[in-house]
C-alpha cells in the first residue's frame, strides 16, 4: 500500500463567542486519508461541516474565526502541517495543496485582469521561472484547461467571462502551482448543468493526466459517482460513513446515505412517491445527543441511540484502521436492513389517480417578453428576447414541467403566463379568459384561480407577519375571510394537509426551517382553493434531504385533488417524478414539448439531449457510459 | 464609455444649474434684494431707485435670462457691499480657504483610511475600539464649540497659540486645520473600516489567501484595491462639504478671511450679487469634485466600462 | 422580535446609558422651566457673569451670562428649542421622504430619475450655504428653520427607503404578493412599508442628531433662532466674548449640546445595525 498523501485525524473544529459560554463545535472527529492521485467526494448538507474541513486542510481555519482541537493532526506526505509556521504553509498553500471554490465570480478579484490573477499564483510558487516566462505559462494553462483564446482572455477581467470559464481559470490558478491535491468545494454548484459536466470533465481528465488527487465537496451524490474513487459522507459534524464509491450506491450501510440515495427521483421510471426523510439537518448548537441522525432515523431505537455517540468504525472487523476502509457510524448497522426502506404511503386515503381531462384550462400563445439591456434611455440599446413566442396549452389535471438552463426563459415565461410581469406579445388563456384584456380588477379577481409558489421560501413571504395573518391575507384581499368555507378551521385543515404543526399561526416564518417555509408558501398558494399552481423552482433552495417530501407533497396535491400544476425546474429528475408533459426551454424559445414518458426514452431536439447526457444520476456505471456520450456528443458536434 | 461620459457631463450642467436656480428663486422670489440690501427706513424713492438701477423690476423671468447669460460669461455684477466685481472677491478669498480646508480634508482623511484599515484587520482590538468611540464622538461634536475650547485651553488659558486672525504661519493656521480635519478623519476612518471589514468576508480573498498569498499581500493587491473606490469618492465628497460648509463656521471662528466667512458677511449684508457669486463658486467646486469622484470610480473599476444592465427581470 | 432587541440591549450597555441620557435631557429641559421661578430673559444685571455656585461663585449650578440670567434655565431652554427643532425636522424630512423614496424605488421610470437627479443637486449643493440662503431669504424664525432643515433632510430618507424598497424589489415578496392579487397600494403600505420602515426610523435618530447640530451651528452664526427665543448656539455664541473671564458659558451650553447629540447618534447607529432588513431575512 502506498503511503497516503493527507492523512486528516481526530479533526476537531470549534468556534468561541463571546456570546455563548460553551464554543460552539461544527466538525468533530473526523479523520479520513487521500492516497496520491486519488479521487475522493465528501458529501454532507449545509451546515455538516464539509467546507470548514477544507479550510482546516488549508491551514486557513483560524481565518473564518474557528479553532482546531488539541488531538487534531492533519499530515501531508508525513509532514504535519500544524507544527508549521505561517510562512511554511504560505508555501503548501497554492503549491501543493490548492483548492477552488463554488462561485467562481465572487472568487476572483473583479478589479484585477485574469492574466495578473494567474501570473500572481506563479509568482508565489515558481520560484524556478524567469519573469518574463511566466506570461507564456499562464497562457499556457489557461490553453490545459480549454480556454478559448487564452491570449486574449490574459487582459480580460472576471465580469466578461461566463460562469463555466471562471471556474476555468480558478482551476488554471489552482493548477499554477503543479499541487499534489486539489481541493474544490461545491465547484459546479452554480453552474448548469451541462456546464457542469464539461467542468467535471475536465477536473477528471486533469486528475488522470497529472496523477493529481482531489478531494471534491459537494452536497450532490449523483455528480460525483462517476468521478472519485472513494466518498466520505458527513453529517451533522462527523463522519457517518466512508466506501469505495461502487459500494456506496449499490450498497449504502447508513440509514441516512441510504435514504439520501433512495430520496433521489430517478430519472428511468417513474415512482409514485419518494422515499422522504423527515425534519431537517441540525443546526451546530442544537446537535442532538447520541447519533446526530437518531431524530430523523427510521432506525432509532431509544435509548440506545439517543445516549450512545456511534464511533466510525470499519465493517470489516479484520481491518483495524478506518482511514480507508469501508466503515459506518451506526450502533445498529449490522441489525438493520436498508432494502426495507419504502415510501411512506399518502397521508390520506388517494384514490387512482384522475385521468388528465382534455379539457383545456390554460392556453398560451406566441408569448413573449423582450427586455432592453445596455444602457438605459432610448439610443444604444439593445432588446433580448427572453420568451420567444412560445405557445403550449395545460390541460385540467395536468402536470406541466418545463425545464431550462438559467437564461433560458422558464421563469420569465411562468411570471408572463401568470400576467406577474407583462408579456411584450401573445396571449394567454386561463378558464377561457384572455389575461391581457382583463382590466386590472377582474384579473386581481383571477389571481384567486392562480397561484405561484417561489424558490426561496424566504423572500416570498412576508417577513413581519406571523404565518396566520400570511395563510389570510389572500382571503382578506378578496374579501373571503370569515366567510363559510374560509374560517380558522379551514385555516387548520390546511395546515394538516401540508403538514406544518398545528401551533404554526402565531409564530413568524424566521422560526421555520427552509423546509417548512416552503410548505408555508404552498398552503398560501392553496387557501383559496386555485385551479392552477405554479411552481417555481419550489425546491432548489433546499437542503437535499428535505426536497423529497415536498416532492410527494406536491405530488400528493396532484393525485388528490387533481391540481393543475406548471413545475419549472433545471433539474430533470424532478420533472420526470412529477410531470406529465415536460417542455424545454433553450434560449427564450420553447424548443420540445412530449410526453415525460417520450421525451425521456426519445428525445429529439440536441439541446434536450446534451441536457439528459449532462443530468447527473447516483450511479457510478451510468455516470461512466455518460462521460463516454458526452465525449462522443462533443466530438460529433466539432 | 463616451455615452457615459457625456451622461455625466450633462448631469454636471443639470446640477450647477439646479443650484442657480434655487439661490435666485430664493433671494428674487422668496426674498427682495431691496428688503434684504437697504437698511430699514430707506425712503420709498431710494428702494425705487435701487430696485430700477439693478433691474429688479423687471418679471423674474427675464432676470433669470439675464442672471444666466451674465453668469456663463463670468460677470455676477458688482457687490453691492464691498463695491467691485463680486466674483473678483471670491476668487481673493478662495486662497485662504483653500489653504486650510486641502491639508484638513487630506490629512485626517488619509489617517483616517490609514487607522481605518489596521481596524479593519483586528476588528476586536483595543485601537479599534478606542477609535470607534472617538470617531463617534467626533462626528457629534459642534465644530464651533470644539474651536472655542480650544481656543479657550491653547490660546486664552495656556497662550500658546494666537486666537484668531489672519497670518498664513503654522501655529496660526494650526487650530482651524485641526478642527476642519476632525470629521473628515471620523467619516473616513469608519468607512474605511467598515468597507474593508465587508471585504475581507469576501470569497475572493478567501481564495487569494488560498493561493499562498500573506496577509500584507492579500490587503496591498486585493483588498485596498476594492475599497478605494468608496473611500476615494468620500474623501472628495469631504473635501467638498468642508469647503463649503464647515469652513464657513470655523473662518468665523478663527476670523479666517475666506469665502465662508464673506459668504455670511454677504448674506448679512443682503449683498444679492456677491452672495450669487460665492454660491456658483461653491456649486461648482463640489460639482467638479463629484464628476471626479464618478471618473475615477469609471477608471478603476473595470466593471463600470462595460455597463450591461438587464432593466426588468 | 422586541424580545430580540431587550436582549440585544443587554449586550450593550452604552446604548442603556444613550438612551438614559436622551430621556434625562428631553425631560428635563420641559420641568427645570416649569419649576424654576427665575425669568429665562429678563436681565439681573447684579448677578452679571457669576460663576457656579461650586466654583466660588453666586451663578447657581452653571453660573450666568453677561445679562445676569440663570444659564442652567437658558441651557435647558435651549435644549428644548434643540429637541424642537431637531424632531420636527426630522419627522419631516421622515414622513416626505420616505413617501418618495417608496415611490420611486416601486414605480422606477421617471419619478425615480427626476428623485434621483434632485438628490445629486443636493449633494453637490453647498448644503449649509442653502440653508443660511433659505433661512435669510424666508426671514428667520424657528419655523423657517424647521422647513428649511426638513426639505434639505427627505432626500436622505427617499434615498435610503428607495434603496430599500429596490433590495425588497429583488426578493420575491412583491412578486408573491402580486400574485396573491393584491392592489398596489396594499403592496406598498401593507407589505413593503413596514419591510422598509426600520431603516426610515433608524435613520430619524440619525438626522435628529444631525438636524440639532445644524440648528446649534446656524444659531451661533446668526442664521438661525432669533431673540427671544434661545438656542444653544447662541448661548454659546454670546458666550464668546468673555471666553478669558467667563468660561462657563460657552463650555457648558456646547457640553449639553454635545451630551444630547452623541446620545441620539449612538442611538440611531446601533438601530441601523439591529433593524438592518436583511437580518429579518436570515432570520436566527
Ligand atoms: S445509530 Fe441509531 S439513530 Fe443513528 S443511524 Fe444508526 S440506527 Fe439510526
Amino acid at each position: 500500500m502506498t503511503e497516503p498523501l493527507l492523512e486528516v485525524r481526530n479533526l476537531q473544529i470549534a468556534f468561541r463567542s463571546r456570546r455563548n459560554a460553551r464554543p460552539v463545535v461544527p466538525v468533530e472527529e473526523v479523520g479520513f486519508d487521500i492516497a496520491p492521485g486519488e479521487r475522493v467526494g465528501l458529501v454532507g448538507e449545509s451546515g455538516s461541516g464539509k467546507s470548514l474541513t477544507a479550510l482546516a486542510v488549508m491551514g486557513l481555519i483560524h481565518r473564518v474565526g474557528g479553532e482546531l482541537g488539541p488531538e487534531t493532526s492533519i499530515k501531508l506526505g508525513g509532514d504535519e502541517l500544524l507544527a508549521k509556521n505561517e510562512r511554511a504553509m504560505r508555501w503548501i498553500r497554492g503549491g501543493r495543496i490548492a483548492m477552488i471554490f463554488q462561485d467562481p465570480l465572487s472568487s476572483l478579484n473583479p478589479v484585477l485582469k485574469i492574466g495578473r490573477q494567474v501570473v500572481e499564483a506563479l509568482e508565489l510558487h515558481r520560484p524556478d521561472l524567469e519573469a518574463r516566462e511566466m506570461k507564456d505559462v499562464a497562457i499556457d494553462l489557461l490553453d490545459q484547461v480549454h480556454l478559448p483564446r487564452p491570449d486574449r482572455l490574459m487582459d480580460s477581467h472576471p465580469h466578461q467571462l461566463s460562469g463555466g470559464m471562471r471556474q476555468r481559470v480558478m482551476i488554471a490558478i489552482a493548477l499554477a502551482g503543479n499541487p499534489e491535491l486539489l481541493i474544490a468545494d461545491e465547484p459546479t454548484t452554480a453552474l448548469d448543468v451541462t456546464i457542469q459536466a464539461e467542468v467535471l470533465d475536465l477536473l477528471y481528465e486533469l486528475g488522470e493526466a497529472r496523477k493529481l488527487a482531489v478531494l471534491l465537496i459537494t452536497h450532490d451524490l449523483s455528480i460525483i459517482a462517476g468521478f472519485t474513487h472513494r466518498v466520505l459522507v458527513m453529517y451533522g459534524g462527523r463522519l457517518v460513513e466512508q466506501a469505495a464509491t461502487n459500494d456506496l450506491y449499490t450498497e449504502p450501510r447508513h440509514p441516512y446515505t441510504g435514504l439520501l440515495l433512495r430520496s433521489i427521483p430517478p430519472l428511468e421510471q417513474t415512482e409514485d412517491r419518494l422515499i422522504a426523510i423527515t425534519g431537517s439537518p441540525p443546526e451546530p448548537l442544537e446537535r442532538p445527543d447520541g447519533c446526530g441522525f437518531s431524530p430523523r432515523c427510521p432506525f432509532v431505537r431509544d435509548p440506545l441511540c439517543t445516549t450512545q455517540r456511534p464511533p466510525l468504525v470499519a465493517l470489516d472487523a479484520a481491518t483495524a484502521s478506518t482511514a480507508t476502509s469501508r466503515a459506518t457510524a451506526c450502533l445498529r448497522v449490522h441489525e438493520i436492513d436498508l432494502s426495507e426502506l419504502a415510501p411512506e404511503p399518502a397521508s390520506t386515503s388517494r384514490e387512482a389517480r384522475t385521468t388528465v381531462d382534455d379539457d383545456v384550462l390554460v392556453e398560451v400563445v406566441r408569448l413573449s417578453k423582450t427586455f432592453k439591456v445596455n444602457g438605459k434611455g432610448l439610443i444604444g440599446h439593445e432588446m433580448v428576447a427572453a420568451v420567444d413566442e412560445v405557445s403550449l396549452e395545460v390541460k385540467r389535471g395536468e402536470v406541466l414541467g418545463i425545464v431550462g438552463e438559467s437564461g433560458s426563459g422558464k421563469s420569465t415565461l411562468a411570471r408572463c403566463m401568470l400576467h406577474l410581469i407583462a408579456p411584450s406579445g401573445g396571449k394567454v388563456r386561463v378558464e377561457g379568459e384572455d389575461l391581457s384584456a382583463l382590466g386590472p380588477r377582474a384579473l386581481r379577481r383571477m389571481r384567486l384561480q392562480m397561484q405561484m409558489i417561489f424558490q426561496d421560501p424566504g423572500s416570498s413571504l412576508d417577513p413581519r407577519m406571523r404565518v396566520g395573518r400570511i395563510l389570510t391575507e389572500p382571503l382578506r384581499i378578496h374579501g373571503l375571510w370569515g366567510r363559510p368555507g374560509y374560517d380558522e378551521a379551514a385555516l387548520d385543515d390546511l395546515l394538516e394537509l401540508v403538514q406544518l404543526p398545528s401551533n404554526s399561526l402565531d409564530r413568524f416564518p424566521h422560526e421555520f426551517s427552509g423546509g417548512q417555509r416552503q410548505r408555508i408558501a404552498i398552503a398560501r398558494a392553496l387557501v383559496a382553493r386555485p385551479a392552477l399552481l405554479v411552481c417555481d423552482e419550489p425546491v432548489s433552495a433546499l437542503d437535499v434531504s428535505v426536497r423529497s417530501s415536498i416532492l410527494n407533497l406536491l405530488a400528493d396535491l396532484r393525485d388528490e385533488f387533481g391540481l393543475t400544476m406548471v413545475f419549472i425546474a433545471h433539474d430533470l429528475s424532478l420533472v420526470r417524478f412529477l410531470c406529465d408533459r415536460i417542455g424545454v426551454m433553450h434560449q427564450g424559445r420553447l424548443v420540445e414539448i412530449e410526453s415525460a414518458e417520450e421525451l425521456f426514452s426519445n428525445p429529439r431536439h440536441q439541446h434536450t439531449r446534451e441536457l439528459l447526457a449532462s443530468q447527473p444520476v447516483p450511479d457510478p456505471v451510468i455516470e461512466q457510459e455518460r462521460r463516454d456520450l458526452r465525449r462522443r456528443l462533443a466530438q460529433s458536434a466539432e | 464609455m463616451a455615452r457615459y461620459l457625456i451622461g455625466r457631463i450633462a448631469q454636471f450642467v443639470i446640477v450647477i444649474g439646479g443650484a442657480l436656480l434655487i439661490t435666485f428663486l430664493a433671494l428674487h422670489l422668496v426674498a427682495d434684494p431691496a428688503i434684504l440690501g437697504l437698511p430699514v427706513g430707506t425712503p420709498q424713492e431710494a428702494v425705487d431707485a435701487f430696485n430700477e438701477k439693478h433691474g429688479f423690476n423687471d418679471d423674474l423671468l427675464t432676470q433669470f435670462g439675464r442672471f444666466l447669460g451674465d453668469a456663463v460669461r463670468g460677470d455676477f455684477g458688482d457687490s453691492l457691499w464691498l463695491g467691485g466685481d463680486a466674483l473678483g472677491h471670491v476668487f481673493d478669498r478662495l486662497p485662504a480657504t483653500l489653504m486650510l480646508t486641502v491639508p484638513a480634508v487630506l490629512g485626517g482623511g488619509l489617517l483616517g483610511v490609514t487607522l481605518g484599515s489596521i481596524s479593519a484587520r483586528r476588528p476586536e482590538s483595543g485601537l479599534a475600539n478606542g477609535l470607534n468611540v472617538f470617531s463617534y464622538s467626533v462626528i457629534s461634536i459642534a465644530e464651533f464649540w470644539l474651536a472655542i475650547m480650544l481656543v479657550l485651553v491653547f490660546a486664552v488659558n495656556i497662550t500658546w497659540l494666537p486666537t484668531a486672525g489672519y497670518d498664513p504661519k503654522p501655529q496660526v493656521m494650526i487650530l482651524p486645520i485641526l478642527v476642519l480635519s476632525l470629521r473628515p478623519f471620523a467619516q473616513n476612518f469608519q468607512l474605511t473600516q467598515a468597507t474593508m471589514s465587508a471585504e475581507y468576508g469576501k470569497p475572493y480573498v478567501l481564495a487569494a489567501r488560498a493561493k499562498g498569498l500573506s496577509e500584507g499581500q492579500v490587503a496591498r493587491r486585493h483588498v485596498l484595491r476594492n475599497v478605494a473606490v468608496p473611500v476615494v469618492t468620500l474623501l472628495l465628497f469631504e473635501l467638498g462639504r468642508v469647503f463649503v460648509g464647515t469652513a464657513i463656521i470655523v473662518e468665523i471662528v478663527f476670523a479666517w478671511p475666506g469665502i465662508g466667512r464673506l459668504a455670511a458677511n454677504a448674506l448679512f449684508q443682503g449683498d444679492v450679487f456677491l452672495v450669487q457669486a460665492v454660491v456658483v463658486v461653491a456649486a461648482l467646486a463640489t460639482a467638479s469634485l463629484n464628476l471626479l469622484a464618478d471618473l475615477f470610480y469609471f477608471a478603476i473599476d473595470p466593471r463600470t466600462r462595460h455597463l450591461v444592465g438587464v432593466k426588468e427581470r | 422580535m422586541s424580545g430580540r432587541l431587550l436582549g440585544e440591549l443587554y449586550r450593550r450597555p452604552i446604548i442603556v446609558a444613550a438612551m438614559t441620557v436622551v430621556i434625562a435631557l428631553v425631560a428635563s429641559s420641559i420641568l427645570v422651566p416649569l419649576i424654576s421661578d427665575l425669568d429665562a430673559s429678563a436681565p439681573r444685571l447684579s448677578k452679571r457673569l457669576e460663576a457656579p455656585s461650586w466654583a466660588g461663585g453666586d451663578g447657581g449650578l452653571l453660573g450666568t451670562d453677561s445679562l445676569g440670567r440663570d444659564l442652567l434655565l437658558r441651557i435647558m431652554l435651549g435644549m428644548r428649542t434643540s429637541f424642537a427643532v431637531g424632531a420636527f425636522a426630522a419627522l419631516m424630512g421622515a414622513v416626505v421622504g420616505t413617501l418618495v423614496g417608496l415611490i420611486s424605488g416601486y414605480f422606477g421610470g421617471v419619478v425615480d430619475a427626476v428623485l434621483m437627479r434632485l438628490t445629486d443637486i443636493e449633494l453637490a449643493f453647498p448644503g449649509i450655504l442653502l440653508v443660511m440662503v433659505l433661512v435669510r431669504a424666508l426671514d428667520r424664525g424657528v419655523i423657517a428653520l424647521v422647513i428649511v432643515l426638513g426639505s434639505i433632510s427627505w432626500m436622505l430618507y427617499a434615498r435610503v427607503v428607495r434603496s430599500a424598497v429596490l433590495t425588497l424589489r429583488t426578493t420575491e415578496l412583491v412578486t408573491a404578493t402580486t400574485g396573491l392579487g393584491a392592489t398596489t397600494p396594499r403592496i406598498l403600505f401593507v407589505h413593503v412599508l413596514p419591510n422598509v420602515a426600520a431603516a426610515a426610523v433608524s435613520l430619524m435618530a440619525v438626522t435628529f442628531a444631525a438636524m440639532m447640530l445644524a440648528e446649534a451651528s446656524l444659531s451661533f452664526i446668526g442664521f438661525g433662532v432669533q431673540p427671544p427665543d434661545i438656542s444653544l448656539g447662541s448661548i454659546l455664541s454670546s458666550g464668546r466674548d468673555y471666553l478669558s473671564t467667563s468660561w462657563w458659558i460657552s463650555t457648558f451650553s456646547g457640553l449639553f449640546l454635545l451630551l444630547g447629540v452623541l446620545s441620539t447618534n449612538l442611538i440611531g447607529s446601533w438601530l441601523q445595525r439591529v433593524t438592518d432588513p436583511l437580518s429579518i431575512h436570515t432570520g436566527s
